[in-house]
């Protein structure tokens, strides 16, 4: 057992005791909710070699109110086919106490920061899911403070007490040894957030950040060894209208130590048409870690009918000439019940830092409960 | 110089015409009263609902959704929170909007996302409302964006009405004019047809199962139909309230981000 994993039970076990022990000091308000999701996924890989996969997904949510807050814990369960390979992970697991003008959420979080879509330069503090690079990061242990001063402002300040590497390994090359930061008390990482809603029509943030990077960096050195880089990140987004057309901004500028500095910059805008089309497009301009030039377009429509949907998202990497197609289909087959088909093609070279997917076509089957 | 009988006459005749035009002018209001009454009769301080949304696809496959809506006028302008309850795939699902302002809150996604001014002309959670014509509906009223001309009422499920045009004051608005048939003793809409930008019907509204409550004249249902897609929503009220104390701290993104 790895120490970081260790490190994550003991947590665990302090978490769930917190949560037992704490309930007889709070008035419940309601009877507990249980409540969650079963995804079933058929994945065929279209490039050869031509693979068929089957992926069950059961996701499981606990919460319980009180007047003053809750707890919620997730888990994940999941088994995949061919393999056999079932997990059982607990995905957030905190508890929310809800002040007077303060809110507070202590455990094992996701942190959302940011106003573009999917790619958020100002959220670093859950590193990505390597197996879902463009979905929601993964879950930390922290702490989270909002505090609520006056009218639309809100200060936020977030402690992380351990840090969660994204990777144990270079994707690619599992001999270059990554070395992970020890899961102690001075490896503990911040963030400060200032934001104001709704001020003349305008939601915006400046947000600090001090820790580590979310992916490791190769150094150039004798023998080749990665490692997580301590980094300052500043940061600013807002979000408005300019008539009727939604436009988000997101920027970042990274100061990791012994290392040059570099930024990332998102631009988007979204509209919706009478007939419930909706087309959103946001464009990112930075360099990455290695000093690259990154300039990526986001395109995506949809269109909802009674009981169909249909959704197409694409990414172009501009620079590397690597590109995504996500066409997906969906149909409501009763109450709570979707079944979507999709397809997801890759063209080129990589879209970034992590493992390149397959193309695949793939149908899933998703009920809520 | 004494009056002949003639002018005696005359003089009773002008004075009888003069009261009847007066009375004919109260029995006939402006086109401008009406859509007043209309949305003073709508329009409340504070009121708590919980709703029933059905949605019949053209096919006729029913889908059921539940919610509850706080809403408030204040100074700052009207402000409505939605949260649905039910099914689970949208259970926690919230819309909140305060004067110009809306955000969205998505529990998969887990914050709140301002959504432009183009949201409010879709459709309303796959509805055959857009989120404007619920706002309209809902308290919000006609006056701020329409025009109203005076139409010929009808009788109306029994009752007589009176028949507005509403003619968009702006532009590019959602509709090219509306047609509304107002109650003439309770001052609720009967019904509501929405005329596409070619000026043909695109779907109309009728309200049902009028009701007293708290003193205040409500329809408990409203059934909207697409008449050229040929969906249909039917929205029930199950729950109303209108003596309960919102606070404004419910208004807030805060409160939306909660999910309950």
């Amino acid at each position: 057992m790895s120490k970081q994993s260790a490190e994550n039970k003991l947590l665990l076990s302090i978490l769930i005791a917190v949560l037992v022990l704490g309930m007889p000091f709070f008035k419940a308000e309601a009877n507990a909710v249980l409540d969650g999701e079963l995804k079933s996924l058929i994945r065929l890989q279209t490039s050869s070699p031509r693979v068929f996969q089957a992926e069950q997904n059961l996701l499981l949510n606990w919460q319980q109110y009180f007047k003053t807050g809750l707890f919620h814990i997730a888990l994940d369960a999941s088994y995949q086919w061919p393999g056999g390979e079932g997990t059982l992970a607990l995905d957030q697991a905190y508890f929310d106490y809800y002040g007077g003008n303060f809110d507070l959420r202590l455990g094992r979080q996701r942190f959302l920061w940011g106003t573009a879509l999917q790619i958020n330069p100002s959220s670093i503090l859950n590193p990505p899911n390597p197996r879902d690079p463009w979905g929601a990061g993964l879950p930390v242990y922290g702490l989270n403070l909002d505090y609520y001063p006056w009218g639309p402002f809100q200060l936020t300040a977030v402690y992380l007490p351990f840090f969660r590497p994204a990777l144990e390994a270079i994707p690619g090359q599992p001999q270059i040894p990554v070395e992970i930061p020890e899961p102690v008390w001075e490896e503990g990482q911040f963030a400060l957030k200032l934001a104001a809603l709704g001020i003349g029509g305008t939601d915006f943030s400046l947000s600090y950040f001090r820790g580590r990077e979310n992916l490791p960096t190769l150094h150039s050195v004798s023998p080749p060894q990665a490692s997580y880089r301590e980094v300052q990140i500043a940061a600013a987004d807002l979000a408005t209208a300019w008539g009727d057309l939604g436009i988000w901004a997101e920027g970042a500028a990274y100061f990791p130590k012994g290392g040059d500095p570099y930024f990332q910059a998102i631009l988007g805008g979204e509209y919706g048409f009478r007939n419930g089309l909706l087309l959103w497009t946001q464009y990112l301009q930075g360099r990455d870690k290695s000093q690259k030039t990154q300039k990526m377009l986001f395109c995506g429509a949809q269109q909802t009918f009674a009981l169909w949907e249909w959704r197409l998202a694409s990414l172009y990497n501009l620079d590397q000439k690597g590109y995504l197609f996500n066409p997906e289909l969906s149909f409501s087959l009763a109450e709570a019940a979707v079944l979507s088909l999709g397809a997801r093609y890759f063209g080129k070279d990589p879209l970034g830092p992590l493992p390149p997917e397959e193309n695949s076509i793939y149908a899933q089957v998703k009920v809520s409960f | 110089m004494k009056q002949t009988w003639i002018q005696k006459i005359s003089l009773l005749i002008l004075i009888f015409s003069l009261f009847r035009v007066g009375a004919q002018a109260e029995a006939a209001p402006s086109a401008q009263d009406l859509l007043a009454r209309l949305d003073q009769a709508a329009r409340a301080e504070a009121k708590v609902m919980r709703q029933s949304m059905t949605l019949i696809s053209p096919g006729g496959q029913e889908r059921k959704r539940e919610m509850m809506t706080w809403s408030k006028q204040s100074d700052q302008g009207d402000q409505m929170l939605a949260r649905f309850l039910a099914p689970a795939d949208v259970k926690g699902t919230g819309i909140l909007m305060s004067a110009e302002d809306m955000w969205l809150y998505l529990p998969a996604l887990g914050r709140a996302r301002r959504v432009a001014g183009h949201a409010k002309k879709g459709s309303f959670m796959g509805s055959d409302l857009s989120y404007a014509d619920l706002e309209q509906i809902s308290g919000g009223g006609f006056g701020e964006s329409y025009e109203p001309l005076l139409l010929e009422g009808e009788e109306l499920e029994g009752t007589d009405t009176f028949a507005l045009k509403l003619v968009p004051l702006q532009e590019g608005g959602d509709y090219s004019f509306l047609k509304i048939w107002i109650e003439s003793q309770l001052w609720l809409p009967r019904k509501i047809e929405y005329y596409d930008h070619q000026e043909t019907l695109l779907k109309h509204l009728t309200t049902w199962e009028l009701r007293e409550i708290e003193g205040r004249w409500v329809a408990l249902k409203m059934v909207i139909k697409d008449v050229q897609k040929g969906s249909e929503t039917i929205l029930e009220i199950k729950e109303v309230s209108f003596s309960e104390e919102i606070d404004d701290s419910v208004f807030t993104t805060r409160n939306l981000e909660r999910g309950r």
